[in-house]
């Protein structure tokens, strides 16, 4: 949870879409959508979301990248899997998990299927 | 697995498990492990030989990682939280039994253990790291 006040959502029916959730919002929800500027190269459902305690939010995505956004910035940055996989471009081994601590801080698994 | 300090902006540190499964990572890069197929490990992510089990577990669905320590899995359908005391006395059990309130249990009963607290409601929502 990014602080006391945000964090990150996705919706399963809207697998492009993240969420950022502000509990002093009462209208219309206190989710509101954020605008995810994928790489054309990276249009892709999100799989996951990972909440950092500086807010940034690291979204695993379903063709093996992650897509970072920075909370402080509001920038967005892609990690293809070459920078974050062991034995990248390897089809056998599917990104499993992503966590993020901070916009510095983050931890991967991919596994041998 | 794989792990940063600098945000990937060069390669990370590679730690071969031989398994995979959720992570979860402290700012003193203590990485908590639950593969996919049974138990969670914790790893030091500075040195991967001072890794150990914790507990035997079976299949861990789920993994979260607050504050260091604080960690909190469910597992056949119970919530567990670790305690920290395991790491000064492995004769301490390192999962304790949390009553999240919304168990569903076999025998509809509740649990004797009032030391949890009340889970969020949770709606319907993919991978998300919190829910409304």
């Amino acid at each position: 949870m990014a602080s006391r006040t945000t964090c990150g959502a996705v919706n399963a029916a809207s697998a492009d879409k993240l969420f950022t959730f502000d509990r002093t919002k009462t209208t219309p929800s206190k989710l509101s959508p954020v605008a995810v500027q994928f790489d054309p190269k990276h249009v892709s459902p999100i799989n996951q979301v990972s909440v950092g305690r500086d807010g940034t939010v690291g979204m695993r995505l379903a063709d093996e990248s992650a897509l970072i956004y920075s909370a402080k910035t509001k920038q967005f940055t892609y990690l293809d899997e070459c920078r974050i996989h062991y034995d990248c471009n390897n089809g056998d081994r599917p990104f499993r998990w992503l966590d993020v601590f901070d916009a510095n801080l983050m931890a991967v698994t991919n596994q041998k299927t | 697995m794989t792990w940063t300090s600098n945000g990937f902006s060069t390669a990370p540190a590679f730690i071969d498990w031989s398994s995979t499964g959720i992570v979860g990572i402290d700012q003193f890069h203590k990485i908590w492990h639950a593969s996919s197929g049974t138990g969670v490990q914790l790893i030091d992510g500075d040195n991967a030989n001072n890794s150990k089990n914790v507990g035997s577990l079976g299949k861990v669905d789920s993994l979260a990682v607050g504050a260091p320590n604080d960690v909190w899995i469910t597992t056949n359908g119970t919530t567990f939280q670790f305690d920290a005391r395991w790491l000064e006395d492995s004769n301490v059990d390192p999962w304790i039994s949390r009553n999240m309130g919304t168990q569903m249990r076999s025998s509809m009963s509740e649990s004797t253990d009032t030391s949890g607290v009340s889970a969020p409601t949770v709606a319907s929502s993919a991978g998300s790291a919190c829910a409304p």
